[in-house]
This record gives C-alpha cells, structure tokens and sequence, in this order.
C-alpha cells in the first residue's frame, strides 16, 4: 500500500482488515521480500569452500601428508562458513518446519545402517567393476588413532557441512528457490564439494536426506545427527 | 458486498462479469533479452553434453594406448625378473601387486569413460530441466562445470588452457542465464 487505506495499485479506498482490494482485486499484502542477493552469495561461498578444497589437494600432493592437510582443510572449511554465516545470519536463518516428532530421531539413527550398507556396497562394488585396488579410505586418519578419526570423521565434517550445504546455502537459496529447488540444488553442491564424480551418485541423494531433514525439523541438528551416524556406520565398516 | 465493488476484499474474487483479472499479469511474457540469454545457455548445455560425450571417448582411446604402452614397457624391463621380487617391490610402492596394478590402471581408463558418460547425461538432464525450471538448472551447470574444470586444473595442470575459449564462453553464458532468470523470477513470471 502506498498510504494507509488506499490500495497501491488504483488508490481506491480499502475497507477495514481487506486482504484484497474491492476495486481492482489487487492483494493489499506486502510484497514478499526477495533477497535476489542471497543466491549470488551461496555460489561464492560455494566457490571460496572449492578454494578450500582444492588447496587441501594441493597441500596433500604437494607434501604427502594427507593427515595434515585433512586438519587444515576441516578448519578452513568451518572459517569459510562462519564468515559468510555471523555477517548475516539472519539472512540465512530460514525456519519453515513442517513436523518432526521426537521419535523420528532413534529413526535417523537407525536408518544410518541401511544407508551405510548401500553407501559401502556401491563403493566396494564400483571398485570390484572396475578392478580398482586402491583403499577405501581414512587410513591416514586411522593411524593417528581413534580420537583423531572420530574428530575428523564423525564429529567435523557433519558439523561444518551441515552448517555450511543446509545452513548458509540452503537459507541463502531459499530465497529465490522453491523448497525442491533449494534441495537439489545444495544436494549437488554437496556431492561436488567431496571431489569425486563417482561418488556424485552417493553423495547427491545423501545430501538430498540431510536438506530434508533440515527442512521437516526447521533445525540442523536432525541432519548433523543423521550424517554423523552415517559417518561413524561407514567408519566402522571399513576398519571391521 | 457494495454494489460497485468488483472484487471480493477477503479472497480477491471477481464478483462482476466485465471485471478485468484480479492479478494482470503484467510480466507474464518473459523478458525477451532474458529468455534469449536462458535459450542461449540452453544451447551451450546441449553442446556440453555432446562435446563432453565425444572427448570422452578420444580420451578413453588416447588414455587406453598411454596405459597399455606403459604396461608394455613395465613387463619388458621385469621380464626376467623373479615375479615375486616384482610384487614385493610393487606392494611397497603401491600397495599392490603387479597383477593388480595392471587391473587397476585399466579399470581407471575405463572409469574416466564412464565419469564423462555420467557428466554427459547430467548436462543432458539440466539442458532438458533448463526448459521448466532456468534458475536452478543453470546454478547447477555453472557448479558442476567450475568444479570438474577446477579439479582437472589441479590434477593436470596441463589441462587448463585445453578448451579454454570454451570454458570462458560456456562460463560466461551461464551466468548471463542465471542473472537472467533470477531476474524474471524476481519479477514474479515464474511459479514458486
């Protein structure tokens, strides 16, 4: 509305508590804001945690030392998601929960063991396929011992990553995407960020998971738990 | 309700037959400079795909010679070597056996064939999705392009300037398509 009681559109006259205007039919709401911003700011921050990565590449190929790379990569990874989340979090902090009883989260926890089994079995199977005898994974992290692993795997990645694909990105995107939209989309960012185009076809539908449970809860905590599980499930299988 | 009213004021309803639209819809054609630019990045998607399909293979031929030559060179200089000596030497630099250092090199060629099949039918996909749903179609391209790009930058820092016309262009299209269609969306033509 330009003035109150008038109608924005024809200047009619709105009668008390209108939601539409009598004249011309136009809605009397507020237009919703749109933060045409946002989604410009979660492709750079996508771009600035592909910078990370790739110096954590970098850093691992350059030195052997994949260990320390791992550390450095997990800190500069949560200092790029805590600088584009504090100076404007509010931006990024959508909260549209739909339902998620207390009971659903033993069902996250449980649901870890099915789709680790068919995370494991897809990677020992493509491997298999294609005659591939490299590991599988986090033996550097595993001969710096247990504590290490779990910091590294279980605790880290599920807390940066989830603040950062279903925190900032899912909050920046919900702005200017539809809530499917905005789930694929941080699901592809997600499974590009781990660096390995076969495991796309993992990763994508696990990221699609976790920004659904974001969305259901309106929190993150669901998804954190989910992925640690996930995680923990995986490293467990592979040290077995 | 008062004769003279035309719309509902509580649902927004069109009460009287000549009434015009209760929403005209005032950007209801696209832009045409925005439409040209989503149309144009569509255009290079498909091209990406096909491009991306037939490299694919001209890799797989060029990387399939390299690996066979290399395993050829490698059985002539242990030819009279003790086969166990071999394996041992290999698992200590590798961590596998000679046997298994050849599957695995050829299972990596034929991996890279696929990974380019694969990259190929999501370009395929988003150029088909790029049609009903611009916006998120062209955000995933452009991170799916920077990032494969990016990390075969990395891995073979040769590879940066092969194409590099093309990476610039395709870059540059679908940012020009995803300013466009976040401006028509912002202009509310696009259902949410």
């Amino acid at each position: 509305m330009t003035e109150a009681g008038t109608c924005s559109s024809c200047a009619a006259v709105l009668k008390p508590g209108a939601a539409f205007c009598a004249a011309c039919g136009r809605s009397t709401a507020p237009p919703p804001v749109k933060r045409t911003g946002s989604l410009y700011l979660a492709i750079w921050m996508y771009v600035a945690l592909l910078g990370v990565q790739l110096f954590l590449m970098i850093v691992s190929k350059v030195t052997e030392d994949v260990f320390t790379a791992e550390v450095v990569g997990t800190v500069g990874f949560a200092v790029v998601t805590l600088a584009f989340y504090f100076p404007c979090r509010e931006r990024f902090t959508v909260r549209e929960p739909v339902a998620f009883p207390r009971y659903w989260y033993l069902l996250v926890v449980l649901a870890a063991v099915p789709i680790g089994l068919g995370v494991h079995a897809y990677v020992r199977g493509v491997s298999s396929l294609f005659g591939l005898h490299a590991p599988l994974g986090f033996e550097d992290e595993l001969a710096h011992g247990w504590i290490w692993a779990s910091v590294l795997i279980v605790v880290m990645p599920p807390l940066v990553e989830e603040l950062a694909f279903r925190g900032v990105m899912f909050g920046a995107l919900r702005h200017s995407l539809t809530v499917s939209e905005t789930l694929i989309v941080t699901s592809f960012a997600f499974g590009l960020l781990h660096l390995s185009i076969p495991s796309l076809l993992t990763h994508i539908p696990l990221g699609f998971y976790f920004g659904w449970l974001r969305h259901r809860s309106g929190s993150l905590w669901p998804a954190v738990l989910a992925h640690a599980c996930h995680n923990a499930f995986v490293l467990a299988l592979v040290t077995v | 309700m008062e004769p003279a009213e035309k719309f509902c004021s509580a649902c927004g309803a069109s009460v009287a037959p000549d009434a015009p639209p209760a929403s005209p819809p005032l950007f209801a054609a696209m832009p045409s400079e925005a439409a040209h630019r989503i149309g144009k990045a569509r255009k290079w998607l498909f091209a990406i795909a096909v491009l991306t399909v037939v490299l694919g293979f001209i890799f797989y031929a060029i990387q399939k010679k390299a690996v066979e030559k290399q395993i050829d060179d490698v059985r002539a200089q242990v030819a009279g070597v003790d086969p166990s000596v071999v394996d041992d030497h290999f698992v200590k630099a590798t961590g596998m056996t000679f046997e298994e250092a050849i599957e695995h090199d050829r299972g990596m060629v034929t991996l890279l064939l696929v990974v380019n099949l694969v990259l190929a039918c999501v370009y395929f996909v988003l150029w088909l999705w790029a049609k009903r749903k611009p916006l998120p179609a062209t955000v995933i391209a452009l991170l799916l392009f920077v990032t494969t790009h990016v990390i075969n930058a990395v891995l073979e820092p040769s590879t940066i300037y092969q194409g590099i016309l093309i990476k610039i262009l395709f870059t540059l299209a679908l940012v020009r398509a995803i300013a466009a269609a976040n401006e028509e969306r912002t202009l509310g033509t696009s259902s949410r």
